[in-house]
């Protein structure tokens, strides 16, 4: 791949990345509600405490040396201490980001083995039964809300069948025999979440991997190879299919912001213990420091995904790649 | 080939996912004792360190693990815990409490009197969290013996019996240097209490074990569970098919259901918290209130407008109580029963006649009154968005008073932009939010105080009488004499209304029966109640729990089999495929 | 993508008149409109919602405020109440139909927003080229990169969440995509002949972008704009559900909020709980449907022989 190309690539990323920065900072500190009245907001504090957590958080001081304390603790690596946990920001993260990325990485590889899978199937047998089937499908599913999904999931196959347990990222505080049967249990209570999370992108996928191939087949070299002799199926397999992807790496990559969303309202129905629920939890609390962590390393994760699926696309796409 | 090896590849997957129900959580019997008591809640501790927390989730942990000098019998009157007995001197400025024997730490150090010292003196020193104000007035703290500690304090201290702070070890908080307080989590609390502590997964459960040597006798629960839920409602589907045993805090519509159904018991009793319409009463210029609020007539009508039976009926679901003084029902030894007069309850006629008597009347016909010089009856109201039942309880509000005349302007904030509001020069007419108060009166009469401004209190009230009596009932120990202090503090606020107490809230959980049996209200509530009561004494139903634990360990080793299973399958599929591949000779293709 | 040769303006033609030629073109895209089967059934959702959010209203009233009494709170659908209370004892019907106007409304006014912006943003983007193409697109790839979900969370807890405040919201968060969209087409027109013929009788940059190339980019900015409203009106529904909605004007996003809250799923009251849900579906396939059909139409390559 053409090193012009990735040098660009790597540098528009990181200017992204410091105007994140920028924009994150100030969008939070311009929020109304004043923390520490929330947290005092019991008789059984004193202004005394008030006084000491104002200047545990440095809160008070002019603005612009709140904006290089905060430049210079982020080149520690340290994101501040949370306002509600009293511990610091990374650390609470660290946890709560783990089962969030568990999430939406599986619930990535299902919608999008689920839509290249069907959206082959619809578009080689374009007009068939299995097409509009297929195609109803993912319309539907592409319609539904991703949370409303969610809630009726539990009520028919939790409650009502009881065939997945309705909340929780594992049994609460129970100890399992062997790490297989930990894993299976994790399994079990992620298979809904990963579910809902996922079929409203399985619809989109199969729309496009559709429309992408149907796209190609009708490019010129699919009739020169026919020509040729080649079978159908061949060209499909080995040029179509390859070609018709490429597409879909960059909307991978813009569907990210979509999995956030949806992961925080898959994680607020189903009690998942992870990144989602923390924001929101941190923003009713106005918990400053935590709210510009959570926001900080979202975007900068949806900003290196952007960054590998560009590289990825540049190796993949011949145009670009040498 | 391909095609076909992928397409049963991925039915393979699929078919694995759908056996997953079948897979049972395998109990390793040994680690997971079936008599497991899982209390579901909708809010988790922010810390378990005492000088941090200020969460009722801490609170009820803290009753678990921590034992204090005195706690609260049933009928909340106080019982020795750590403190087997006691005696105050004739003058009331000095006790003596005599410790329990023999009582060990969770890692086996030996409690003594010198805990307690450590722990007061430094509650009284870090001045943070939910228990240092309740120390307040201490002068020393002597320990002649290691189950002897006196107390010596500068004024007559009224709330020495309530209490409630934990007592920490000292072997281990020694260890914590005071700058280091405000942070240290306090990770792996070690107490004297019935449980300890085992797990806290933050955003998932917190894990508690008995404390089989406990010196008030062992718990029959074994381990005591507490998954969170983001929301009630799954919180709820989960109690009915059993995840859980017991939940706190489930709404009003989830009560009548459950009470319909068998093997639950539920509660909506009246507990220690309210909800109330919060009147800016500022007298200073600076005040951004409407002035017409600082009008006691006007007040007075609105609370004759206030139908509260039916705020609680519509937007609770009926559960809950009209409220009355500041100081709730549920407090029986200090809460005065007013009459209905006193009260100014429910009446709209006498609403309209008292605004007409004060010269509001409805000049221009708009169906709202104006005073004299034409100003309107009109004030903001504010509601916080994130309580729907505050939202709906200030709609109805709006209703209530249109009827005799007072226009509200409602809008729905949020929790933080409604605190900035009333912080910023008490930029706000009227709003809708709630407090939650101890056993003991001093802590909720005093967040109408003078001293609070700036501070807890929301409408800037004050009243040089009601201060003065709030500070001569702290140090009246004589129970006669602080009641009448009492009561008469609540006599001034009814007159002057800075609040109307619209609702005291229920506390609404929710026990299942056919696991556990024992189950006892205190005060109303089986969870967040003065005391650990049910913790301690409920008893697993006998029958239930040998069936489940035969269940369970026949069920051994039963998850393994899924995943060889599934392995099998693929192999079983690629051997195929491939087999089948060699057979149709080899690709053609590849050779182009 | 818009195939450009489908709808492009021809200077040399004096015999039939502007006008006549924009007819011709017009009956033309209904014909082959009327044979896409998905279109119509697009076109009918669409109509029928718009009737309903138009006229329902008046038929069947709706206080948001008004308040039943206790007994009446979430009641299951008898003769009165067609689908039964909701959690304040108010008709869910008529809540519905009331419902169907902020959502619909939030929607497409929203959609305007971002419609306005993406297409000023791209076509000067595009055309200009150059420095302000490098900082509209750095511009743009911000927003785009800034999660959708948390920075509207933000922004309405900020403003407040009055009707207004969540279309500006949605409207100022969502352009992105389109602004990128529009600028790749820019680009395609921006060599056209006609193009390079404007520039050479001296007219200024305005009145080009202004005058050839939106005209040209319009199609696909026309079939884009439906595809944004469906995700206008779920993304409204999303902030709504998750508390940020207004409270005096509900939504289906917001009775959706209340459903949740309440716990209707919990005490099997289902009919407070699926008819909005049902509602974004339905608005948002035949939205779907709409779209998917104009992309056929202007891309030939799409559509079935």
């Amino acid at each position: 791949m053409k090193l012009n190309y990735l040098i660009k690539k790597v540098t528009n990323a990181i200017i992204t990345l410091f105007f994140v920065l920028i924009i994150n900072y100030f969008l939070f500190r311009v929020m109304p509600g004043d923390p520490l009245a929330m947290m005092l907001r019991d008789p059984k504090a004193s202004p005394e405490s008030a006084e000491k957590l104002k200047q545990l958080f440095g809160l008070g001081e002019p603005w612009y040396i709140q904006f290089g304390l905060y430049i210079k603790q982020l080149s520690q690596g340290d994101l501040g201490m949370s306002f509600l946990f009293k511990q610091p920001v990374v650390e609470i993260i660290a946890i709560k980001i783990v089962p969030t990325l568990l999430l939406v990485g599986v619930a990535t590889i299902v919608s999008l083995i689920g839509g290249i899978f069907l959206g082959i199937l619809a578009a080689k047998n374009r007009g068939k039964k299995i097409d509009v089937l297929s195609l109803s499908f993912s319309l539907l599913s592409y319609s539904m809300p991703t949370f409303w999904i969610g809630v009726l999931l539990v009520a028919f196959l939790s409650v009502h069948l009881t065939l997945f347990p309705t909340s929780g990222m594992t049994t609460s505080g129970m100890v399992f025999a062997s790490s297989i049967d930990a894993t299976v249990d994790v399994a079990r209570h992620l298979f809904l979440p990963a579910l809902s999370l996922s079929l409203v992108l399985l619809g989109q996928y199969v729309l496009i991997m559709r429309n992408s191939l149907m796209d190609e087949l009708t490019e010129d070299y699919v009739q020169t190879a026919k020509a040729k002799g080649f079978s159908e199926k061949y060209i499909i397999r080995k040029h179509a299919i390859p070609n018709a992807m490429l597409p879909m790496v960059t909307v991978i990559s813009i569907n990210l912001g979509f999995m956030i969303a949806g992961a925080i309202e898959i994680e607020t129905v189903f009690s998942w213990p992870g990144i989602g629920r923390l924001m929101y939890e941190a923003l009713l609390n106005r918990d400053y420091p935590l709210l510009q962590g959570i926001f900080l390393i979202i975007s900068t994760c949806v900003i290196l995904a952007n960054l590998i699926a560009d590289v990825l696309y540049g190796y993949l796409d011949p145009r670009i790649n040498g | 080939m391909k095609n076909r090896l992928s397409y049963l590849i991925i039915v393979s997957i699929a078919l694995f996912m759908c056996f997953l129900p079948l897979a049972n959580n395998n109990v390793d019997a040994a680690s997971n004792p079936s008599n497991t008591l899982r209390v579901g809640w909708t809010s988790e501790p922010d810390s378990l360190s005492p000088f941090i927390s200020n969460r009722v989730s801490t609170f009820e942990l803290h009753l678990l693990f921590y034992d204090s000098l005195v706690t609260f019998d049933n009928d909340l009157k106080p019982v020795g815990r750590l403190a087997e007995s006691w005696k105050v001197s004739d003058d009331n400025l000095t006790w003596t409490f005599n410790l329990q024997k023999d009582v060990k730490w969770h890692d086996g150090e030996p409690f003594t009197s010198q805990d307690v010292k450590y722990s007061y003196e430094t509650f009284l020193e870090a001045n943070m969290g939910m228990y240092s104000d309740f120390l307040k007035g201490i002068t020393s703290i002597e320990t002649p013996d290691d189950l002897t500690v006196v107390i010596k304090t500068e004024k007559p201290k009224a709330n020495m019996l309530y209490v409630t702070a934990p007592i920490l070890p000292k072997h281990i908080w020694e260890e914590v240097k005071s700058d280091e307080l405000e942070t240290w989590p306090n990770e792996k609390p070690i107490g004297t209490g019935a449980f300890k502590f085992v797990e806290w997964k933050k955003g998932e459960f917190v894990k508690l074990e008995a404390n089989k040597e406990y010196f008030g006798g062992a718990p029959k629960v074994g381990e005591l569970i507490f998954p969170l839920y983001a929301n009630n409602d799954t919180m709820v589907q989960s109690l009915k098919i059993a995840e859980i045993d017991a939940a706190i805090n489930i709404n009003s519509n989830q009560v009548k259901l459950l009470e319909s159904e068998k093997d639950f018991k539920v509660l909506s009793n009246p507990t220690n918290a309210f909800t109330n319409l919060g009147i800016n009463t500022w007298e200073d210029k600076a005040s951004k209130g409407n002035p017409l609020l600082l009008n006691n007539d006007i007040k007075h009508a609105m609370s004759y407008a206030i139908d509260k039976q039916k705020i609680i009926d519509v937007a609770f679901s009926g559960q809950g109580k009209p409220g009355s003084t500041i100081v709730p029902s549920f407090l029986t030894d200090w809460h005065n029963e007013l009459s209905d007069e006193k009260n100014r309850s429910y009446n709209p006629d006498k609403a309209k006649a008292t605004l007409d008597e004060a010269g509001f009347t409805d000049r221009d016909g708009d169906g709202v009154r104006e005073d004299k010089d034409g100003k309107p009856l009109e004030f903001r109201l504010y509601l916080r968005s994130n309580s729907p039942e505050e939202v709906k309880a200030g709609q109805i509000l709006h209703v209530l008073l249109k009827d005799v005349g007072i226009n509200t302007n409602v809008e729905t904030i949020d929790d933080g932009v409604l605190g900035d509001r009333i912080y910023d020069n008490g930029d706000y007419d009227l709003f809708i939010w709630g407090w939650s108060t101890d056993i003991d009166p001093t802590t909720i009469l005093s967040i109408v105080s003078t001293d609070q401004i700036g501070n807890l209190s929301e409408t800037y009230y004050s009243n040089p009488k009601y201060d003065e009596l709030l500070a001569e009932q702290e140090v009246t120990v004589d129970f006669k004499e602080r009641q009448k202090i009492v009561y008469e503090m609540q006599n001034i606020l009814a007159e002057d209304l800075p609040y109307i107490i619209l609702m005291e809230e229920n506390a609404m959980q929710a026990v299942r029966t056919d696991k556990w049996k024992g189950w006892t209200p205190v005060q109303g509530a089986f969870f967040m109640a003065a005391n650990n009561f049910n913790y301690l004494n409920i008893e697993p139903i006998e029958e239930t729990l040998s069936v489940s634990a035969t269940t369970e360990s026949s069920e051994k080793s039963t998850n393994s089999w899924l995943i060889w299973g599934g392995i099998a399958v693929l192999i079983i599929i690629v051997a195929i495929a491939v087999r089948a591949r060699k057979r149709n000779g080899i690709d053609s293709f590849d050779n182009m | 993508m818009v195939d450009p040769n489908v709808l492009q303006p021809k200077p040399e033609i004096k015999i039939m008149g502007k006008k006549d030629v924009h007819l011709r073109k017009y009956q033309q895209i209904i014909a082959i409109f009327k044979s896409n089967k998905i279109g119509m059934f697009g076109v009918s959702i669409f109509v029928f919602f718009g009737l309903v959010a138009l006229i329902g209203p008046l038929i069947f009233p709706y206080d948001p405020l008004q308040i039943g009494s206790g007994d009446e709170v979430l009641q299951s659908p008898d003769s009165t109440h067609w689908l039964g209370t909701d959690d304040l004892g108010r008709d869910v019907f008529a809540a519905l139909i009331s419902g169907s106007r902020v959502s619909l409304g939030i929607g497409l006014l929203a959609t305007f927003i971002t419609m306005v912006i993406g297409t000023l943003i791209g076509i000067s983007s595009g055309y200009i080229g150059g420095k302000v193409d490098t900082i509209l697109m750095r511009f743009t790839e911000i927003f785009l990169v800034l999660p959708w979900l948390p920075l509207m969370l933000v922004l309405a807890a900020l403003l407040g969440s009055s009707i207004w405040n969540i279309i500006l919201v949605i409207g100022f968060t969502s352009w992105s995509s389109t602004a990128r969209i529009v600028r790749a087409q820019t680009l395609s027109v921006k060599e056209r002949q006609f193009i390079e013929r404007a520039k050479a009788i001296g007219a200024n940059d305005f009145y080009i972008m202004y005058k050839h190339v939106l005209p040209n980019v319009f199609p696909l900015i026309f079939a884009n704009t439906i595809l944004v409203s469906a995700v206008a009106i779920l993304s409204e529904t999303s902030l709504s559900f998750l508390g940020m909605g207004d409270a005096s004007h509900p939504s289906w996003g917001m009775m959706l909020h209340y459903a949740f809250t309440s716990g209707a799923a919990s005490v099997g009251a289902y009919w407070f709980l699926l008819p909005p849900g049902l509602c974004v579906v339905g608005v948002v396939l035949g939205f779907t449907f709409l779209g998917y059909a104009f992309e056929e139409l202007f891309n030939p390559k799409l559509r079935r022989s």
